[in-house]
């Protein structure tokens, strides 16, 4: 701000005008012209932010005019878009209009940062839809073709091998996460043993929501528990408080390789994420939007997984919920999860 | 008349005419209307409130599926329907009475120099006293399956003589929880048939390496 008020007394040669001396003539004046017009036009933030990040541009510029005469356009759009993205809002607290804006500016930046498109959505959950998930545990055998398709869908980092999936080895007859084995290096499945899936259960009553000290992560209508990578603050409190092992933490920067990027994303789904942000299973949230299942059901060879509406008394998992015996983990807890677990 | 002078003299209208008991009546009953319900009540709760009725989608499962070639199946116990891929398309020497049109014995060769027609299908499925090819196979008609009253389905509907013996998996299955439904949560459901998954002749699923590893877990106990 120092700068450019500066820069403004300079361009209108009233380096003697106090601050408060120069606000009070300004309203007699005709048209405000320059910098000012930035200033004093009435604006809306889009228009805010253009200017701002106009006038810083034109400071860098004078420091960079040595090297460079004029900053690329790209360059100077890019800027543009990183000032607009930085001072954005909250996610869930954006009109229709912001919620595009910032999925097109987030396409923008990737296309002037990889030189590919990609499609991030906005997507709303669909009316009378509430998410389920029931899993068979007399029918998973231990594959782990699951955790590679969530990996691929969900652009997760490629370094660190996060996965938002855990399959637990047990033994049979006793049910005990302690006692689990998810280091299981053998062929599958061992004789005498069972297989848990865990994963975010997407609970009614999330724990990990109330504690978020900024409301960075929330529950969607359709009952899919999100995070808005751009508004958390990476304290990892909802982890902790999580009881199922859900989240997962960005400790370094995520990398993808280019050619393995799903660019078909949701805006609180599989778009890239950053270091120090939380992320978790979103229940496929860009595919399954649409009408698709999630990509570990549709990886699954086993049909261990079973996805659906709740609120439809025709689906699968409604069926599942009614004619079998279905129990969930820590049900004690009143977390409320929307992930069964059922035998044959 | 600005906004606010509006609000009192509607206030100013409603006190009068009903008196204030009334209008406080109304505002605490409107407000517990408002309240969610359920809220903390879990997804049971939700779904009770839902009530039975049948949910239309603005979407189909049309664009996920669109590869399969569907076969309808009829769920007998609320007549509702679903749909199974195709599988006489799939079936590499039918149709079989090509060459089963003569007895088997005719066909069957004693050179052991000559490859056989089916070698390599070995028949692992249940016991030799409960399974030969003739009990699935119909003899009368090779082109068909056999039901156990000797009447014959046709190779899209082998889950009819699946069900014959697996009648709690074939339950689980027309209901959605066995079997793996293809492409789409969204209706209209298209479902793996049974032998999508199983080998009819050798249905036990093998064992095998996993995909991959949980290796983050082995990086957390083990860091290197
Ligand atoms: S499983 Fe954990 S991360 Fe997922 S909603 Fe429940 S508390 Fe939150
Ligand atoms: S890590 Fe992010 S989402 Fe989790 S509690 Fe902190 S700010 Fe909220």
């Amino acid at each position: 701000m120092l700068f450019n008020r500066k820069n403004k007394v300079k361009k209108n040669q009233k380096a003697d005008l106090t601050f408060s001396e120069e606000q009070g003539k300004m309203d007699n004046r005709p048209a405000n012209e320059g910098v000012e017009q930035v200033i004093n036009k009435p604006q809306d933030r889009r228009t805010a932010m253009k200017g701002l990040t106009a006038m810083l541009l034109s400071g860098a510029g004078l420091l960079n005019s040595s090297c460079s005469l004029t900053a690329g356009e790209d360059e100077q759009d890019l800027a543009q878009l990183k000032w607009e993205e930085y001072f954005k809002g909250n996610y869930r607290l954006m009109t229709p209009e912001e919620k595009k804006e910032t999925v097109r500016r987030l396409e923008r930046m990737y296309e002037l940062n990889n030189g590919g498109k990609i499609n991030i959505s906005d997507k709303g959950p669909l009316k009378d839809v509430l998410y389920g998930y029931a899993f068979n545990i007399s029918k998973c055998r231990g594959y782990m073709d699951c955790i590679n398709a969530c990996i691929k869908e969900n652009n997760q980092d490629r370094n660190s091998q996060m996965q938002y999936i855990r399959i637990h080895e047990f033994e049979n007859g006793r049910m005990d996460f302690a006692m689990a084995d998810d280091n299981f290096y053998h062929e599958v499945p061992a004789a005498g043993h069972f297989y848990i899936g865990t994963q975010c259960f997407h609970c009614d009553n999330p724990p990990c929501v109330d504690v978020c000290p900024v409301k960075a992560t929330w529950k969607e209508k359709d009952g899919i528990v999100v995070i808005d990578y751009d508004w958390c603050i990476g304290c990892r409190y909802c982890e902790a408080a999580c009881p199922y092992d859900g989240r997962r933490f960005n400790w370094s920067d995520p990398h993808v390789p280019e050619n393995e990027l799903n660019k078909d994303q949701h805006y609180l789904g599989n778009r890239l994420r950053k270091k120090g942000v939380m992320e978790k299973c979103t229940f496929c949230i860009q595919r399954t939007r649409s009408g698709a299942n999630p990509a570990c059901v549709e990886a699954c060879p086993t049909g261990a997984r079973i996805f659906g509406n709740l609120l439809d008394p025709k689906s699968s998992i409604r069926w599942v919920l009614e004619n079998k015996k279905v129990f969930r983990l820590k049900e004690d807890l009143g977390t409320e999860p929307k992930f069964w677990y059922f035998m044959d | 008349m600005d906004k606010i002078s509006m609000i009192r003299n509607g206030w100013r209208f409603l006190m009068r005419s009903l008196g204030p008991g009334a209008v406080l009546f109304g505002i605490l009953v409107l407000g517990s209307c408002s309240a969610p319900a359920h809220e903390d009540q879990g997804p049971l709760a939700k779904i009770e409130e839902h009530g039975k009725e049948a949910k239309v989608y603005p979407l189909t499962s049309e664009p996920f599926t669109f590869y399969i070639k569907k076969i309808p199946v009829r769920n007998a116990e609320d007549d509702t329907m679903f749909y199974i891929p195709d599988r006489l398309g799939q079936l590499s020497s039918f149709p079989c009475s090509r060459c089963h049109s003569e007895p088997l014995d005719h066909l069957k060769s004693t050179d052991p120099t000559v490859k056989k027609a089916h070698w390599d299908i070995a028949l692992t499925h249940a016991t030799e006293e409960v399974l030969n090819c003739k009990v699935c196979h119909s003899e009368k008609d090779m082109d068909y399956l056999r039901l156990n009253n000797n009447s014959t389905v046709d190779f899209n509907n082998s889950h009819r003589s699946c069900a014959q013996c697996h009648a709690s998996e074939y339950k689980d299955w027309i209901g959605g929880a066995h079997g793996k439904q293809l492409g789409a949560w969204v209706p209209p459901r298209v479902s793996a048939t049974c032998v999508d998954c199983h080998n009819p002749h050798s249905p036990a699923l093998e064992t095998r390496w996993p995909a991959r590893l949980n290796t983050i877990k082995i990086k957390e106990l083990d860091p290197k």
